[in-house]
């Protein structure tokens, strides 16, 4: 048996559950209270939000914790599609490709967004 | 010390005669300390003869009396009757194939226990002596190496029943025990075969083979050690891809 | 002789409705459904930014809509529950030792509460100020 690429798939995992569970709660938190009013009405102004982006290493953070969420989300997804039954091998390969390619599509566009933005 | 009568359903397949298993229905007059392996007996020695199943220290050191009781994988000496007012329903452990009655297939088990070379792959020649080793070292792996074969954990996971290659908790575990001796340097031989498809990579950490664990091995932990072990030499030495002369 | 003639039980696709735990486990699983929607929006979101204030105040009426907030709620709730799952597992996988003995799996875990907690203080504090 050869040694399998998974790690490639599987630190991506691993880094953005981390990121999901250490800042996504804070993240969601943040734009709930604001989209209930319950912070300062600028609070997710354009202003505001394109001056933290804006600047390398906000979009270098904003980046790295929206990329590894995506992957995250993409692989867990994978593998709960597989432990529901997806097993035959042609819709394996469908499944992978389909969830990893959304990823993957989503973060050229997350990529552009931010350069956009600089 | 009171008796009273416990219904027990027991799970039968006779291989010669049967095309699937059915349940049989006992009545059993258990004693208040009896465990589920007592009632078995009882069974076997006075209401039916023909019933199979495997067991031998009834003191849980052997491994051998693995049986899912409700739906639950235990160890039929250490789980008592008096826990289930309501009596018990035994079936053969989960996931593994059934030979005859409560009697599991354990051959592909022990197969995945040798693909994963538990043994000591030293560095170099051994010492004059013996090998020397310090508690803290000794800790590292220990828990580990309490392993006893009983193949709850397998009854356990999931993925044991929906990949039938996976190689499975307890000979992951096993594994995880020799790369973490400071005597071994074979982690890469390993990783030869835990790494692969039907390795580590299967394991989605449902935690339930630790959580079933009369040990307290904790496999699931032990895989996820590896995932990252492995992990981290894939990226830092990729180099390091095939085995290791 | 014995027939040997071994059955094996076939596993359905709904063997994760079985016992408490493996549904604890599905629905563990099933929060990168939300996540992923919601970092897919977020990616939407900076897109908006991108193109400018009128895009970006579409983007938060969205946000502030009543599906957008029901969404939201789902995320967070779900974000927790990985949060919870998470840190409880942390320990497992990566033992830490200080000083040659074994750092204890719930400092573990509570060191991983607080820096969520410093993390989204931080976050509230950046859209107070």
């Amino acid at each position: 048996m050869a040694r399998s690429r998974k790690p490639l798939l599987w630190l991506p995992f691993a880094a953005g559950g981390t990121v999901a569970a250490l800042i996504l709660p804070g993240l969601v938190l943040l734009t709930l209270l604001a989209s209930l009013g319950l912070l300062p009405a600028d609070a997710l102004s354009y202003e505001r939000v394109n001056a933290v982006v804006g600047h390398w290493a906000g979009a270098a953070v904003t980046f790295a914790v929206v990329a590894t969420m995506l992957w995250h989300a993409a692989h867990r997804l994978r593998m709960t599609l597989q432990d529901l039954g997806v097993r035959a091998t042609a819709t394996r390969r469908l499944t992978a490709r389909t969830c990893y390619g959304l990823a993957a599509a989503a973060t050229l566009m997350l990529a552009a967004a931010l350069v956009a933005i600089q | 010390m009171s008796e009273r009568m416990v219904r027990i359903e027991v799970l039968r397949y006779r291989p010669e005669t049967d095309d699937e298993p059915t349940w049989q229905g006992y009545d059993v007059p258990c004693r208040d300390d009896w465990v589920v392996l007592d009632a078995l007996n009882h069974i076997k020695d006075h209401l039916d003869g023909t019933l199979s199943y495997r067991w031998s220290c009834h003191m849980a050191v052997c491994g051998s009396c693995g049986v899912m009781i409700n739906g639950e994988p235990k160890l039929g000496c250490k789980t008592f009757l008096r826990d289930y007012p309501d009596g018990v329903r035994i079936a053969p452990l989960e996931n593994l194939a059934i030979e005859r009655d409560l009697v599991v297939d354990m051959a592909g088990f022990g197969d995945r226990l040798a693909a994963v070379q538990p043994y000591l792959m030293p560095r170099g020649a051994a010492p004059a002596g013996t090998y020397r080793q310090t508690p803290a070292q000794l800790d590292r792996f220990q828990q580990y190496a309490m392993c006893i074969n009983c193949l709850l954990c397998y009854a356990a996971c999931p993925q044991v029943g929906l990949n039938p290659g996976y190689l499975g908790p307890a000979a992951l575990a096993l594994a995880h025990r020799y790369d973490l001796d400071s005597r071994d340097a074979g982690r890469d031989r390993r990783a030869e075969v835990t790494a692969s498809e039907n390795g580590v990579w299967e394991c989605t950490f449902v935690g339930e083979c630790s959580a079933v664990c009369p040990e307290s091995v904790d496999p699931a932990g032990a895989i996820q050690q590896m995932k990252l072990a492995c992990s981290l030499d894939y990226v830092l030495h990729p180099l390091r891809k095939g085995a290791s002369s | 002789m014995n027939t040997t003639r071994p059955y094996v039980r076939p596993v359905p696709w709904y063997w994760w409705l079985r016992r408490p735990a493996y549904v604890r486990y599905m629905l563990r699983e099933l929060t990168c459904v939300p996540i992923g929607a919601w970092s897919g929006w977020l990616v939407y979101g900076l897109v908006s930014l991108a193109r400018g204030p009128e895009a970006w105040t579409g983007f938060t009426d969205g946000l502030a809509s009543a599906p957008g907030i029901a969404f939201q709620i789902l995320v967070l709730a779900s974000a927790a529950y990985h949060a919870v799952t998470w840190f409880n597992l942390a320990p497992r996988t990566m033992p830490l030792r200080l000083g040659g003995r074994r750092v204890p799996a719930a400092w573990i875990t509570l060191g991983h509460y607080a820096v969520a907690a410093v993390v989204a203080l931080a976050l509230l504090v950046m859209g107070v100020v």
